[in-house]
């Protein structure tokens, strides 16, 4: 059983990195899966987005403290999201969406979302994580974290993301 | 990493007696699971529950289905054509629980005992499932087996009586 994002960085100066990103999902995600698979299956559109580590757009003092399964898609006060990628909308838009197919127990991404970085952009911002959300109704899945920060301060730059998620039945003694 | 875990029990409530019995959860309810929340749609999931025969039991699977359950067989002699309601309340702090919106409606009424008749006085039951289609003895390849569960040992029934059924269900993340 595993629920990852696989993160793949294409800088425009030839830097490339890659690494898979384990996730965890929030209280608010799983108990939105009750409700979808038991209750009412909801048109609910996915968004995926990046958690902010530091600097870049003016701001200089890290926000970044921690991810928790206790985040919602209206309180996550250990993190805030990250919006210098061409893709990334308006405040309440979040991010690119992704779609999912879904086989057997395991859910993925139908094909990789892209991030491209504004091409204007030459600051030196690093990115902490990535994150699934849905919008209407609103509701945070899963956060995750790279092994540490990561660099993507050079305009152009493409960062490029897969998610998959599985599901496994338990026993309640 | 972390995955999804759903965890499920029944309760089995009959003449002041309550039987819980841990579920597992089919592989076709997780993938039914994921597919309601990961794709896009607007639809209500209504569920029922069944009762699982002991004449002919060989075993309960992951891999069972609605269509296909070689291991068991539903008790059909029942006084319903309809399995019980399994109404879900919306989910809170990752539990799910059963909210039934009128009396009776998660009872299961097993056939009264008729003089003269060939039916039993009374019936052995291995377990519970529930899958989302109402009709007894459906084996519809449209619907869904979302959980099977078993008692300990077979357990007896007289003819007539009334077994009411409570299901709840948590989803957890699992750590690999």
């Amino acid at each position: 059983m595993s629920a990852e994002f696989h993160v793949t960085w294409e800088g425009n100066d030839g830097e490339r990195w890659e690494e898979t990103v384990p996730n965890g999902i929030t209280d608010e995600g799983l108990t939105a899966l009750l409700a979808s698979a038991l209750v009412l299956s909801q048109a609910a559109t996915w968004k995926m987005g990046l958690i902010y580590g530091s600097g870049g757009d003016g701001l200089t003092t890290p926000v970044f403290s921690a991810v928790a399964a206790t985040d919602t898609s209206t309180s996550h006060p250990g993190w805030a999201r990250y919006g210098s990628f061409a893709e990334v909308g308006s405040s309440t838009s979040h991010s690119t969406s992704p779609a999912f197919s879904v086989s057997g127990t395991t859910v993925t991404m139908s094909s990789p979302l892209a991030f491209t970085m504004n091409t204007s952009y030459r600051g030196n911002v690093y990115i902490r994580g990535i994150f699934l959300i849905t919008q209407s109704p609103a509701g945070l899945w899963s956060t995750g974290l790279f092994s540490s920060a990561r660099q993507v301060g050079h305009g152009g730059g493409i960062l490029t993301v897969k998610y998959s998620c599985s599901a496994a039945a338990g026993i309640t003694p | 990493m972390q995955g999804v875990i759903l965890s499920g029990w029944f309760e089995v409530h009959c003449e002041g007696e309550c039987v819980r019995i841990s579920n597992g959860i089919t592989q076709q309810g997780l993938n039914h699971a994921l597919l309601k929340h990961f794709n896009p749609s607007l639809q209500a999931q209504t569920w029922y529950a069944g009762l699982i025969d002991d004449v002919g039991f060989t075993g309960i699977s992951d891999s069972d289905t609605h269509a296909s359950h070689s291991g068991w067989s539903e008790l059909t002699s029942l006084a319903s054509a309809d399995r019980a309601r399994i109404r879900m309340a919306t989910p809170t702090s990752k539990v799910a629980i059963h909210s039934p919106l009128a009396v009776g409606e998660n009872a299961i009424d097993l056939l009264p005992l008729v003089p003269g008749s060939s039916h039993p006085a009374a019936v052995k039951i291995r377990g519970v499932f529930m899958a989302n289609i109402a009709t007894v003895g459906s084996t519809s390849s449209g619907g869904v087996l979302w959980s099977t569960g078993l008692f300990d040992a077979p357990r007896t029934y007289q003819a007539g009586a009334r077994l009411t059924i409570v299901y709840g269900c948590t989803a957890s993340e699992r750590s690999t």
